[in-house]
């Protein structure tokens, strides 16, 4: 009886402790599982890619309006009223063609006075001779005397107005006339028949020297590039078509571009940490020669260029800046207590170019199994630890 | 007479109270000390360990055995902040669980073939696991370290795992009490035409049941507390077990070490408890003193 109460007692002290047995793993076995989730929701969150290999293409495309290299206005040579207007807006012409004619009844009548008064002057020549011969017969010497000063100066007042006429008769050929003075086009007809202008009559482009634009390129793009080069340029419009320019100048642009909206504040969003960045841009002048174009032609500059051969592209988010160079953020793994833990380790790559969505980084310094880290839910340090 | 067996008999139990009280006192503050509030550590044991002129009576340590205000806020801290130490827990689950197993199906196997079995050379063979039961582990350390390399276990669980379960303790201990088991159960199932594997598993293995008992909590305990063996062939500190808990614990973290140390002790408590009639009762037929 004794033995059999003693087997009852000692089954019930094992079913209490088989209770606190399992009460005791299975607690340890609920906490592992709710301590891991617990500190994983204190870590920052985190969101990876993987590096993709490949090449990175920038592409660039800029606008601008053509301009001719030389236009110049010409203006009435003589003031007179145009009474021909040879050209008309639009018309090639060649170096010396005519172009205007103006009024030149002014400048005959003015002319055919000064040829009377020569005529005069001549008349008056001969009397003087007739009275210096007679005067060298006396030997009244003063008298010899004023008839020959009398005789010299009529002959410089002849001189005189024999220039005069010859000026005049210059004057009646080449200032009643408006000529081109080179190969060119005219663009603009500013003289009105028989109404006289103060101002210029004709706008005329030398076509030789082309027409020409300006354009803000990137530093990186224009490196390769020297005076000289040809590029192609399109020409917008409804015949849109690829015509050859040629650069005439390249010089630094002091302005610089930036990928920063205007007014932004990057502090404002620490979690963000938008890399800021500019551009160094290159002011290009590129001349064309292509005789259908017109002033004002809007042309655009399409480039394309591939960033190394052996590189890795990723979104330009994932790529930091300080002030030992670039780096990015990898998520690695490594064992820890309760299943893998995974860690933001910092490293530097070196940039081989970017656009504004993605960058290319050099390859031989990657480890391609490593993802990177593109954004996170708060600012990321050397080793810390992440969650995805 | 009587008044002097008395008084023997009382001298007795006080000498032996006392040296219960001297094994059972450390235990006691561990568990009693383990919800103490940090502050109130401090208190009663200073900067033990940091040698300081300001603190004289540093030296003298204060045993407070009941807590002024009773927390569990360092087993909170442990189990919150130190994951480490419920993956060493586990570790030590996934360790020793195999090991007292393995042993455990070994042990009664051979512990068959030597008590129940007669061939050529038994003695001498059983002979020989003794002399290997005998011999220190640091002993054994280096042929041990090259067959594991050699097997290609090295820092995994296996490193450890393979050579607990060929233990000779287990195989001489369900020996001896298989030994002691008589042999006329053994005869009847014989003449009844019952071979060797149906007397094991019928006869045998439920007549050896408190001595398994007792091998398990005896395995249990020594493997629950191994320190070398995963140190030397467990590279990854992640795969320790929880035996080595205590050297990650920095000193300021008494608390925690109070908690971690009633947390480690529990489970062979438990084991203790649930089977320690079996236990008293293996050891006795086994003729083995713990």
């Amino acid at each position: 009886m004794e033995a059999l109460l003693s087997s009852g007692k000692r089954n019930a002290r094992k079913r209490i402790v088989v209770v606190i047995a399992s009460l005791f793993i299975g607690i340890l076995l609920v906490w592992t599982l709710f301590s891991n989730m617990m500190i994983g929701l204190t870590l920052p969150r985190v969101v990876t890619e993987t590096p993709a290999p490949g090449s990175l293409d920038f592409n660039f495309q800029g606008t601008s309006s053509l301009q001719p290299v030389l236009e110049v206005e010409l203006f009435n040579p003589s003031g007179e009223k145009p009474t021909e207007i040879l050209a008309r807006e639009g018309d090639v012409v060649q170096k010396g063609q005519l172009l205007v004619r103006y009024d030149r009844t002014a400048k005959e009548q003015q002319l055919e006075l000064e040829q009377n008064a020569l005529k005069k002057m001549k008349l008056g020549s001969k009397q003087l001779q007739d009275d210096f011969k007679l005067a060298a017969r006396g030997d009244d010497a003063a008298a010899i005397e004023a008839a020959r000063n009398a005789m010299e100066s009529l002959k410089l007042d002849l001189s005189a107005q024999e220039k005069r006429i010859q000026m005049l008769q210059t004057e009646l050929t080449d200032r009643t006339e408006l000529r081109a003075p080179f190969t060119g086009r005219v663009t603009a007809i500013l003289a009105i028949e028989n109404i006289p202008s103060n101002g210029a009559d004709i706008r005329l482009l030398n076509t030789e020297r082309g027409m020409q634009f300006d354009i803000q390129i990137p530093a990186g793009m224009a490196a390769e590039w020297t005076e000289g080069d040809a590029i192609k340029v399109r020409i917008l419009g409804k015949d849109s078509r690829l015509v050859e320019g040629r650069i005439t100048k390249m010089e630094a642009d002091s302005r610089k571009e930036s990928n920063m909206p205007e007014g932004s504040d990057a502090t404002k969003n620490p979690a963000s940490e938008e890399r800021q960045t500019t551009k160094e841009m290159v002011q290009v002048q590129v001349s064309m020669h292509d005789k259908s174009l017109r002033a004002g032609n809007r042309v655009q500059v399409e480039l394309t260029q591939s960033a190394g051969g052996d590189t890795f592209v990723l979104s330009r988010k994932a790529v930091h800046q300080d002030r030992n160079g670039f780096y990015v953020f990898t998520a690695q793994s490594r064992p820890g207590p309760l299943g893998n833990q995974f860690y933001a380790s910092k490293n530097y790559v070196t940039v081989i170019g970017e656009d504004d969505q993605r960058t290319a980084i050099a390859q031989e310094l990657w480890n391609e199994d490593a993802e990177i880290i593109v954004e996170s839910s708060e600012p990321l340090m050397d080793g810390q630890r992440i969650r995805f | 007479m009587t008044i002097s067996r008395n008084l023997s008999r009382l001298l007795l139990s006080l000498f032996t109270g006392l040296v219960a009280a001297a094994m059972i006192l450390p235990i006691l503050l561990t568990v009693t000390n383990s919800l103490m509030t940090e502050r109130e550590m401090s208190f009663n044991y200073g900067l033990l360990g940091v040698v300081t002129d300001a603190s004289a009576q540093a030296k003298f340590v204060n045993l407070k055995l009941i807590p002024d205000w009773v927390t569990l806020s360092q087993y909170a801290k442990l189990l919150d902040s130190t994951p480490r130490f419920l993956q060493m827990f586990w570790n030590s689950i996934k360790l020793v669980v195999p090991i007292v197993v393995g042993q455990t199906a070994v042990a009664t196997l051979a512990a068959y073939a030597f008590a129940r079995l007669r061939f050529k050379g038994r003695n001498v063979l059983f002979m020989v696991y003794l002399i290997t039961m005998v011999l220190p582990f640091q002993v054994t350390l280096v042929p041990n370290y090259l067959m594991i390399e050699r097997l290609g276990l090295m820092n995994t669980s296996g490193a450890v795992i393979l050579p607990g379960v060929f233990g000779v303790f287990g195989i001489f201990m369900i020996r001896q009490f298989m030994a002691n088991l008589p042999y006329v159960y053994t005869e009847a199932a014989r003449m009844d035409g019952a071979g060797h594997g149906r007397i094991f598993w019928e006869i045998i293995l439920p007549l050896t049941k408190p001595g398994l008992a007792a091998l398990v909590i005896l395995l249990f305990v020594d493997y629950w507390n191994m320190v070398e063996q995963p140190l030397i062939f467990l590279k990854e500190e992640f795969d320790y077990p929880l035996s080595l808990y205590l050297a990650y614990i920095q000193e300021s973290e008494r608390g925690v070490i109070f908690a971690a140390s009633v947390l480690y002790m529990t489970p062979m408590v438990l084991l203790f408890l649930y089977a320690e009639s079996d236990l008293v009762e293996g050891i006795e037929h086994s003729g083995i003193k713990g």
